[in-house]
């Protein structure tokens, strides 16, 4: 079946490869922010979720950075 | 101290244990929280639409041919494909964070003494604003469309004196009794409070 192999003319997995990892590393960044920034809103407003939500935040915190180290193992390998 | 996820108009008469009640960073010991809401659940309706979309993107480009015998070659391997799903994944849930954090954390305070509006409009960006009891010039609520009719949510506009801010609650529940808790904690402070006024 004719048709554009975009496949064979670019390296598509390496280009994805490496936009997941400018990804993950960007999230790490923002996700740590967030962190800052739930803990700032807690403050402000005290709530019943608060645990829950500082929990969240840091769990996502977590998820970039195995995310992150896990991707950079992949394009070693 | 706690508050509940349902934010709520609450009577000064049922404050038995100050311990139960909202509490907020400017709280001074005397002040009794009158009226804390938040934007109505229903305007989450559309972040949560958009994330059940977002959801749904992975599997439903598993449907759409991309191999070697399709138009557009654009196959990927097994792990690329399994780590851009995580990523894409981990996107949506911090987007869907995001947005109920900011849902969440934007409430509308009445004390005893004071309005309070806190602001977050976004993750890096906040405003506390407030005013006394006593600035207050007008008490407005407006609500219009079909969703705010079958909700029962709308605006409340609290017009200050002179340059001081003036106060929007938008999209809280039951805004009418809003407005009325507002007059008539302003009626007890004085009647005169608001003669020729409303």
């Amino acid at each position: 079946m004719s048709g554009f192999d975009l496949a064979s003319s670019l390296p598509l997995d390496s280009i994805a490869k490496i936009f997941v990892i400018i990804f993950l590393i960007g999230f790490t960044v923002f996700s740590f922010l967030v962190i800052r920034q739930v803990q700032v809103m807690c403050s402000v407003v005290e709530s019943s979720l608060s645990p829950l939500l500082k929990l969240i935040s840091k769990l996502l915190f977590l998820s970039g950075v195995v995310g992150a180290i896990l991707v950079l193992i992949l394009i070693l390998s | 101290m706690t508050l509940p996820l349902r934010a709520g108009t609450i009577e000064p008469m049922n404050q038995t244990n100050s311990t139960k009640f909202p509490h907020f960073e400017t709280q001074s010991l005397d002040e009794e929280v009158i009226v804390f809401e938040r934007a109505h659940f229903f305007t989450n309706v559309g972040w949560t639409i958009l994330v059940v979309v977002l959801i749904l993107v992975p599997p439903a480009l598993k449907l759409i041919p991309f191999g070697n015998n399709s138009p557009i070659n654009i196959s990927l391997s097994q792990t690329t494909q399994f780590v851009l799903t995580l990523s894409w994944y981990l996107f949506v849930v911090a987007y869907a964070f995001q947005r109920f954090l900011l849902w969440f954390f934007n409430v509308y305070i009445v004390t005893t003494k004071r309005v309070v509006d806190i602001d977050f409009f976004n993750l890096f960006y906040k405003q506390i604003s407030s005013t006394t009891l006593d600035d207050i010039q007008d008490v407005t609520h407006t609500r219009g469309g079909v969703a705010q009719l079958i909700f029962d949510y709308g605006n409340v506009f609290i017009q200050t004196a002179g340059t001081i801010t003036n106060f929007e609650f938008d999209s809280i529940a039951k805004p009418n009794e809003i407005q009325k808790k507002v007059i008539n904690l302003l009626t007890k402070k004085g009647p005169s409070h608001f003669k020729g006024k409303i």
